[in-house]
C-alpha cells in the first residue's frame, strides 16, 4: 500500500483523478482544516460547518473529472467550491442566521466557561467580518484563521502576492474601524 | 518621509512574520518605524488579535479522521454504484432490530447469487424493464437492498434511487412500445414514491437536516422523471397518455407533499432546538392534496402551501399545513407573430437590462408564461384564458428593471400575423423555450462578475456561446485578465485572457452542465485576475440552442 503521506499535492491530485479514492482521502486529511475555519468563519453553527466540509469534498472529489489544472491551482479550485457551498447552504434553505448567541443563550448553566467565551468570541468576529467587503473578509479568514501564506492566499484568490499585502492591509485597517 | 500605501503593506507584512517568528515585539518593531507607528500599530494589533483566535475555528478533536472516513465510504460506493450512505445513525440499535431482516435478507442474497450466477447477471439486470427475463430479479434484488438497509436515511437514499429506476422504467417502457405493460409500471411508480416519502418522514423525525437533503434529492427525481415522460407523451397512443397523466398527477403531489415536509424540516431547524430523538418528535401532515386542476391550458393554480407551526410547549411539534390554490396574476400571453419577442416577467428586480433577440420563429401558442407573482388566493376562474393578440405584448412585470427587445425584425408576409381567432392552444403540449430566457448581472464583487439566467419557458436550454465584454484600465498597468467560467461550483472554462470582448463555445464538462431546465436558474460566475474594475460597462450575451440569445449589461 503505498505510502500517501509522502507524496506531494499535485501527485495526489493526479492518482485522485485516476480514481484512487486514498489519495483525496490524504488530500482532505490536509486541507479538511483550513476549509473548515475557512467555512465556520462565514456560517454560525459548527456542526453545519462540519457537515458543510465533508460536502465540499465530495463535490471536490465529484468534480475531479473536469478540473484541468493549466495553472489553476487546486486550492484556488477547493475554495472556489467553498465559497459556493457557502452560498448554497444559506440560499438553497432560506436558513434564518443563527448566531451563536441563539444556541448559547438557551441554557448557559450546561456550558462550560471556555466554551462560552469561545462562542461569544465567535460571535465577535462574525461581526466584524459580516460588516467588511467580500475580498477584506476573504483575505482576513485566510490569512489569520485558516492561516495561509501570503503566497497561498494570492493563490486561492487569484491575486499576486502582493496585491495580497495591499488587500491585507486594507482589510486590517476597515476591521479596525470597525472594532472601535 | 512619506511612505506609500504598498510600502505599508509591505511593512505591515514583514512586521507580523517577524513577531510571528518570535524575532521582535510589536514595540521592538514600531520604534523602527517611528513615522507610521500609529497605522503599524493598528494594523499589527488587529492580525494579531484575529490571529490569536484562530484556535476558536479548530473543528472538534476527532472529527477530521472520523469525516475522512464517511467521505472514503461514500466515494466508494459512489464507484460502486450504491446511493449515497450517510452514517449519522445508531448501527447497533438498528441492527438489532433490523436482526431477522438481515437474516432473511442474506438468506435471499445467497439464494439470488446462486439463481443469478454472478454478479454480473445482477448487474444486467439493474437496466432491465417490465417485460425482460432479468426484470423479475432487479425488484427481488432491490426488496433485499432495502431489507439489508439499517437506517431510515439509507431507507429513502435506496427508494430515491428505485423512484428514479420506475421512471426510467416507464420511459424505457414506451421506447420499445409495451403499451400495455405501461399501467402497472406506472402503479409500480405510484408504490415507490409512496415509500420514498414515507421513509422520508421517518427521516425527518429524527434529523431534520438529513431529511432536507434527502427531500431535495428525491424531489429532483420527481420534476426531471415528469418532465422526461412530458416530452414523450406526444409521440404514444391517446390511451397511454392517460397513463402518463397519472404519473405526472403522482409526481404533483408527491412533490407538493415533500414540499410540505421540507417547510415543516426547515422550519424545524431555523427555529427550534430539536428536540432528540427519544423524545419524539412528530409531523403531522394531512393527506396528500389532489393536484391542482387545470384552468383552460394556461393558468395553472399552483397550491401555495401555507403551515400554521404550533410551537411545542414540551417535545412535541406539530405543523398543520392547508394548501390554497394560487393564480397567477400576471399573465404573459405568446404572440402569433413570428418575429415577436415576447418577455416574461421575471421575479428580482435590478438596474441591468435584458434584451431579448430571437433568431428563430417564435411558435405561436396561446399559454400562459409562469409568472411570479402570487397574488391572488382566490379559485382560479376558468375565464382567464388568455387571448392572443398580435400586438406585442409588453412585459408586465412590476420590478424595476427594464426588458427592451431589440432588433426584432419587423413582420413579414411570411410571418403570419396572429387573428383574434387563433384560439389558444389548450393541450398540455409543453411550451417551446421561445425567448423565455432572462439575464441579470448581479454587482460585481471582487474578482467576479455573477450572472444570472433564469428559464421560464417549458422546455430544458442549453447555452451554446457566451461573449463576455469587460472594462479595461484606462491607463493599464496590466490589462483586466477574465480567467474563468463557473456554473456553481462547476468549472466550465478556463482560458485566462486579457482581450475584451472575449467568446467562449469550447466549453468543459458536460453538456449537462449548460442545461438550464424550466422555471430553473443558472448561476455563472465570471472570473477575472485582479479585482474588477468599477461596476458598470459588462456586457454578457448568451446564445442557446432554441436560436435564443439574451444579452445583460451593467
Amino acid at each position: 500500500m503505498r505510502n500517501w503521506h509522502e507524496v506531494d499535492d499535485v501527485q495526489l491530485l493526479k492518482s485522485a483523478k485516476d480514481g484512487e479514492a486514498d489519495a483525496f482521502g490524504e488530500l482532505y486529511a490536509r486541507y479538511a482544516r483550513v476549509v473548515y475555519r475557512f467555512i465556520f468563519a462565514r456560517i454560525d453553527d459548527p456542526l453545519d460547518a462540519e457537515d458543510l466540509t465533508e460536502d465540499v469534498f465530495l463535490k471536490v472529489w465529484r468534480s475531479l473529472s473536469n478540473y484541468r489544472e493549466q495553472g489553476f491551482p487546486f486550492l484556488a479550485f477547493l475554495f472556489r467550491i467553498a465559497r459556493n457551498s457557502i452560498s448554497d447552504h444559506y440560499r438553497s434553505a432560506q436558513r434564518i442566521s443563527r448566531r451563536v448567541s441563539d444556541t448559547v443563550n438557551n441554557d448557559q448553566t450546561a456550558i462550560p466557561d471556555d466554551i462560552l467565551t469561545a462562542g461569544f468570541e465567535h460571535q465577535e468576529i462574525c461581526h466584524i467580518l459580516d460588516q467588511l467587503r467580500e475580498d477584506y473578509r476573504m483575505v482576513l479568514i485566510l490569512r489569520f484563521l485558516s492561516e495561509f501564506s501570503p503566497e497561498e492566499t494570492a493563490q486561492i484568490m487569484g491575486r499576486s502576492s502582493g496585491a495580497v499585502r495591499v488587500l491585507q492591509h486594507r482589510a486590517l485597517a476597515a476591521a479596525r474601524n470597525v472594532m472601535q | 518621509m512619506a511612505r506609500t500605501r504598498d510600502e505599508i503593506a509591505n511593512l505591515v507584512q514583514s512586521c507580523l512574520e517577524k513577531i510571528q517568528k518570535g524575532e521582535a515585539t510589536i514595540d521592538s518593531v514600531l520604534s523602527d518605524y517611528p513615522e507610521i507607528e500609529d497605522i503599524l500599530r493598528s494594523q499589527l494589533e488587529t492580525a494579531l488579535w484575529l490571529n490569536g483566535r484562530r484556535q476558536i475555528y479548530d473543528p472538534r478533536p476527532g472529527f477530521i479522521p472520523a469525516s475522512r472516513k464517511r467521505l472514503m465510504n461514500v466515494i466508494e460506493n459512489e464507484a460502486a454504484g450504491v446511493a449515497p450512505v450517510h452514517t449519522s445513525w445508531n448501527p447497533l440499535a438498528n441492527l438489532w432490530r433490523k436482526r431477522f431482516a438481515l437474516q432473511f435478507a442474506v438468506a435471499l442474497l445467497l439464494i439470488l447469487s446462486l439463481l443469478m450466477g454472478s454478479n454480473q447477471a445482477a448487474l444486467a439486470a439493474k437496466n432491465t424493464i417490465p417485460g425482460d427475463r432479468f426484470f423479475p430479479f432487479k425488484i427481488t434484488h432491490e426488496n433485499a437492498q432495502v431489507l439489508l438497509s439499517i437506517s431510515a436515511e439509507n431507507d429513502t437514499a435506496l427508494h430515491t434511487e428505485f423512484t428514479e429506476r420506475r421512471l426510467a422504467e416507464i420511459q424505457g417502457i414506451l421506447l420499445v412500445g409495451r403499451y400495455a405493460m405501461v399501467p402497472k409500471a406506472v402503479t409500480a411508480y405510484e408504490k415507490q414514491v409512496t415509500s420514498a416519502i414515507t421513509s422520508l418522514k421517518k427521516v425527518a423525525s429524527v434529523n431534520s437536516a438529513r431529511a432536507g437533503v434527502l427531500a431535495s434529492q428525491l424531489h429532483q427525481v420527481l420534476e426531471d422523471g415528469d418532465l422526461d415522460l412530458t416530452d414523450l407523451s406526444p409521440a404514444v397512443p391517446v390511451e397511454t397518455r392517460k397513463e402518463l397523466s397519472r404519473v405526472h398527477e403522482i409526481s404533483s403531489s408527491s412533490i407538493h407533499e415533500i414540499a410540505m415536509l421540507r417547510l415543516v424540516v426547515a422550519f424545524v431547524e431555523t427555529s427550534t432546538p430539536l428536540p432528540s430523538p427519544t423524545q419524539g418528535l412528530s409531523l403531522v401532515m394531512p393527506e396528500t392534496q389532489a393536484p391542482a386542476s387545470e384552468v383552460g391550458a394556461t393558468v395553472n393554480p399552483t397550491p401555495s402551501p401555507t403551515y400554521t407551526p404550533i410551537l411545542p410547549t414540551s417535545t412535541e411539534l406539530t405543523a398543520t399545513m392547508t394548501a390554497t390554490p394560487r393564480t397567477t396574476a400576471t399573465q404573459v400571453v405568446r404572440s402569433t407573430n413570428t418575429a415577436t419577442p415576447v418577455i416574461a416577467s421575471f421575479p428580482s428586480p435590478t438596474s441591468s437590462t435584458v434584451l431579448l433577440t430571437p433568431t428563430s420563429p417564435i411558435l405561436p401558442t396561446g399559454t400562459l408564461a409562469p409568472s411570479n407573482t402570487p397574488q391572488s388566493t382566490a379559485t382560479p376562474l376558468p375565464s382567464q384564458t388568455p387571448k392572443p393578440t398580435d400586438i406585442d405584448v409588453p412585459p408586465t412585470q412590476t420590478a424595476t428593471w427594464t426588458a427592451t427587445p431589440v432588433g426584432t425584425p419587423a413582420p413579414t408576409a411570411t410571418s403570419p400575423p396572429a387573428t383574434a381567432t387563433q384560439p389558444p392552444s389548450p393541450s398540455s403540449t409543453p411550451l417551446p423555450a421561445g425567448c423565455y430566457i432572462s439575464g441579470q448581472i448581479a454587482e460585481p464583487d471582487g474578482v467576479v462578475v455573477a450572472l444570472q439566467l433564469v428559464n421560464s419557458g417549458d422546455i430544458p436550454v442549453t447555452f451554446t456561446e457566451i461573449t463576455i465584454h469587460w472594462p479595461q484600465p484606462q491607463m493599464p498597468p496590466e490589462n483586466q485578465e477574465f480567467e474563468s467560467l463557473w456554473r456553481s461550483v462547476n468549472l466550465l472554462w478556463y482560458e485566462p485572457t486579457d482581450k475584451s470582448p472575449s467568446t467562449i463555445s469550447d466549453f468543459m464538462g458536460e453538456p449537462a452542465l449548460r442545461v438550464i431546465q424550466p422555471g430553473n436558474q443558472a448561476d455563472l460566475t465570471f472570473r477575472f485576475k485582479r479585482s474588477v474594475i468599477g461596476t458598470s460597462g459588462y456586457q454578457i450575451t448568451v446564445e442557446f440552442d432554441n436560436g435564443c440569445s439574451v444579452t445583460a449589461t451593467r
